[in-house]
């Protein structure tokens, strides 16, 4: 089973398609999600990539990290909430309904601070972006090889240097994933626990799992180095194991999915569609 | 005369060192020949492979003298790239050298990467997956795999490169019975029947394993070569015990016998010990051992009823395990990779609870489900078998403090704590060190030292002496006997069965996620049929004694027994 964005081998109509169909659409969502900022069209990307998702048959647990995520994001978006009250910065809505306040919240030590439509719509888009941008990743992650995904970018006369990159970045997430559990288990043996709420404790508490943590990664990034040039990556073309076909449905739906984004990318630009 | 390796006057200084890894070595290596290279922890055996290959200097920055000739090629003058056309090497750690998403993938990764053509490359492929007996696991994670069979995938992946020399690095430091057994087939196989160099490093528990299938061997220390010859006259010299590698059970025996005046003399080969044995008993009896029976009566301090464990995965990692601990025993905790060992340590630390609703896990009489954490690991600790894995502070003094300290223990007692475990482990003149600059054998002694200053009155042990040089391990076992001396009950999780034999009165013997035997040690491992099940083999002087039909009932577990038995002859 795999772990935290980990590939796994399924055969899936996901699965099945080209790596660079996959990549292209991948992108073209990765990159509206970063650049859009309304709800109404941060959800339908939303729902594009939990369809996809679905697709592919990732993992509901992978799920539980973007409420995790979200989670962590709340005190990040209240800050941005109360302070979001620049007018100017919206270029889509009215400002006289942006800079409208609808609720006042009164703080020890600041006064009281009045929480306006705009700061609402900058939140509620910082609270969905990041998750947005997971879910469309996932089904890549999940679907596609390392090998495969050499293989398809090797016809792209990639540099070695960025191959090397890529496959640190494939065996980063997963091997942090398993290490991590590994030392809160050792920590926790040792009588370690988080126990406090303050911040600075809660700090001091985590350094030891840092300290470890950051140690492990960098000797694994060692150790795949010396792995991959024992495995002579690099020394040649990169000769795939299988013929990777690009069919005429991967065709259509490259050929849509690249409508479709700079379609988007037109209107945002030129309509302001997408942003608040 | 052409060699597959030329090393001529070769030293290496790494970078920010004074002092040389290696110091003037000189060794051929003939085309064919299966090479091992014995020495201790440090002596530099793994610098030599990665020189072979041009890692060492290329990746692992170094300072290099002399020359060294690999397949006719100069290494000095070329790149990794180049190299691994003619140098294979599997390092020890079978999971950091997988790199691709599927076995078949994984294997394909090498040549690949060589520009090989593609229908040169599936017939590669296929046939490193059948000579590793990974067939029918094409599509599986790598990472998932057993660690037997990781290093069979680690194997195949520069079987399909393809190269005529190729360099292990202890392949079998970190497998299981039935992993060791695999490798060791497959060693054979690459070299009788591919006609490969092989060159294989050891430092020391798997010599047993791997000595028959030597041509020569090399001993090392301290970065040079000590000695050199045929691997049973080698052994037999001594040179092996001089250096602290140890040498197999059946050579000490045989040593033991010659030095008492029997007329025997020392041999590393079963074969020939048996036969000299045979010879010498012929006619007499032999003296009484015992039956290993012991008196179980200490109070009970941790019961599993009926435990069940299936994870997220679905994979049911135990199947209704019941057992006790009792106060003041040595248990060795056995089995295959995947039998459910480790599984049940973290049941006993209270990590992991069963997940069927009747098993329980109870603690001085508690169910470990109605108690926190940190009440039960005063009680019941445990020791990974990599220490890395439990180590997070800078300083050997802060990582000893570390668990008390967290425990609750006032300064004071932390502080008699940490001085303690520094006299118990010698680790006084670590005090200050950093751990990332500690050898293997110094981290090991601390990760033990971290959990015994919590004052556990049950510690699990995980693999005590992998990866460490015999007076080490000597010296790890002689503190945990001590501790349980002490009354600090001890359960070995091992691979060596020589080890469990010598230490552990108890044995328990897991497979497929159940007890599969549970009793005196001697009357476990003289059970055959229920050792074949399990994959697992007695120790080598019971495997000895077993093949001299006069001393066949004599079950030894250890070589200290097994000379017991001598002195007692009568006839």
């Amino acid at each position: 089973m795999a772990v935290f964005l980990e590939y796994a081998y399924r055969d899936t109509f996901y699965h099945r398609l080209h790596p660079i169909t996959k990549l292209v659409i991948t992108l073209n969502l990765f990159i509206l999600a970063g650049l859009y900022w309304d709800v109404r069209f941060l959800l339908p990307i939303a729902v594009i990539g939990l369809l996809i998702s679905y697709t592919a048959r990732v993992p509901v647990r992978w799920f539980l990290a973007i409420a995790g995520i979200m989670i962590f994001l709340i005190p990040f978006v209240i800050i941005g909430v109360l302070t979001q009250v620049n007018p100017l910065l919206f270029k889509v809505y009215p400002r006289e309904f942006v800079s409208r306040e609808f609720f006042t919240v009164t703080l020890p030590l600041v006064g009281k601070i009045g929480v306006t439509w705009g700061g609402l719509l900058w939140g509620l888009a910082f609270e969905l972006r990041i998750p947005i941008i997971l879910l469309c990743i996932y089904p890549f992650i999940y679907s596609t090889s390392f090998n495969d995904l050499v293989n398809a970018l090797s016809r792209y006369n990639i540099p070695y240097q960025l191959l090397f990159i890529l496959m640190v970045a494939y065996r980063f997430v997963p091997v942090t994933v398993r290490e991590t559990m590994t030392i809160i288990t050792a920590l926790r043996l040792r009588g370690w626990e988080v126990g406090s709420r303050n911040p600075k404790i809660v700090f001091q508490r985590f350094l030891p799992l840092a300290f470890a943590l950051v140690r492990t990664l960098v000797k694994m990034i060692d150790e795949v180095n010396t792995a991959a040039r024992i495995r002579a990556f690099g020394a040649s073309k990169f000769t795939p194991i299988r013929q990777l076909e690009m069919h005429i449905l991967d065709k259509l739906l490259i050929a849509a999915s690249l409508a479709l984004f700079i379609l988007a990318l037109y209107l945002l630009f030129t309509q302001n569609m997408g942003l608040i | 005369m052409t060699y597959a390796v030329d090393i001529r006057d070769y030293s290496l200084t790494f970078l920010g060192q004074s002092r040389k890894a290696l110091k003037n070595i000189n060794l051929k290596v003939r085309v064919g020949e299966v090479l091992g290279i014995v020495g201790p922890a440090g002596s530099g055996k793994t610098s030599l492979l990665l020189s072979l290959n041009g890692v060492i200097p290329n990746d692992i920055p170094a300072i290099q003298e002399g020359s060294i000739t690999v397949d006719g090629v100069n290494v000095m003058e070329h790149d990794v790239a180049i190299l691994t056309k003619h140098v294979g090497i599997v390092l020890d750690t079978p999971d950091t050298q997988l790199l691709a998403a599927t076995v078949y993938d994984d294997v394909a990764f090498g040549p690949s990467n060589l520009g090989l053509d593609r229908d040169e490359i599936v017939r590669r492929v296929e046939n490193a997956l059948e000579v590793s007996r990974l067939k029918g696991k094409e599509l599986r994670n790598p990472l998932q795999l057993s660690g037997g069979e990781q290093q069979s995938l680690a194997i195949a992946g520069i079987l399909a490169m393809d190269p005529p020399i190729i360099a292990f690095d202890e392949p079998l430091s970190m497998l299981d019975p039935v992993g060791k057994e695999t490798v060791i087939t497959l060693l054979k196989n690459i070299a009788k029947e591919r006609n490969r160099t092989v060159i294989l490093t050891e430092s020391g528990p798997d010599l047993e394993n791997t000595l028959p299938y030597f041509d020569r061997l090399v001993a090392l220390r301290d970065g040079e070569i000590v000695a050199e010859g045929e691997p049973d006259q080698l052994v037999a010299s001594g040179v092996l015990e001089d250096i602290d590698v140890g040498e197999p059970q059946v050579t000490t025996l045989m040593r033991s016998l010659t030095a008492y005046g029997y007329p025997v003399r020392p041999t590393a080969n079963m074969e020939l010990a048996a036969s000299q044995l045979s010879e010498f008993v012929d006619g007499r009896y032999p003296g009484f051992i015992g039956d290993g029976e012991y008196a179980m009566d200490g109070d009970i301090i941790l019961k599993m009823e009926n435990v069940r464990h299936v994870y997220p995965s679905g994979v049911e990692a135990l199947k209704g395990v019941s057992l006790e601990i009792r106060r003041g025993d040595m248990i060795g905790l056995v089995g295959s990779n995947g039998s459910g060992k480790t599984t049940l340590c973290m049941h006993a630390v209270g990590v992991l609870k069963p997940t069927n609703p009747d098993g329980r896990v109870l603690l001085m009489g508690r169910d470990t489900r109605t108690m926190k954490l940190k009440e039960i690991i005063r009680q019941v600790n445990y020791v990974y078998q990599i220490p890395d894995n439990m180590l997070f502070q800078e300083r050997v003094e802060d990582e000893i403090a570390f668990g008390p300290s967290m425990m609750g223990f006032t300064p004071t007692e932390t502080r008699k704590a940490v001085d303690e475990m520094m006299e118990l482990f010698s680790l006084g003149d670590y005090r200050d060190s950093y751990i990332l600059h500690l050898p293997r054998n110094v981290k090991r002694l601390l990760s033990l030292a971290c959990v015994v200053a919590t004052r556990p009155s049950l510690l699990l042990v995980d693999e005590p002496t992998t990866g460490l040089d015999r007076k080490t391990s000597e010296k790890v076992m002689n503190i945990l006997e001590m501790l349980n001396r002490g009354g600090v009950t001890i359960v070995i999780i091992s691979h060596n069965m020589e080890l469990v034999g010598r230490y552990c009165r108890r044995v328990i013997v897991m497979d497929a996620g159940r007890i599969l035997a549970d009793g005196p040690a001697r009357k476990v491992f003289a059970d055959d049929e229920t050792l074949r099940r399990a994959n697992l083999r007695p120790p080598q002087v019971m495997r000895l004694f077993k093949m001299v039909p006069q001393l066949a009932q004599s079950n030894v577990l250890s070589v200290e027994e097994a000379l017991e038995v001598f002195r007692g002859m009568g006839g």
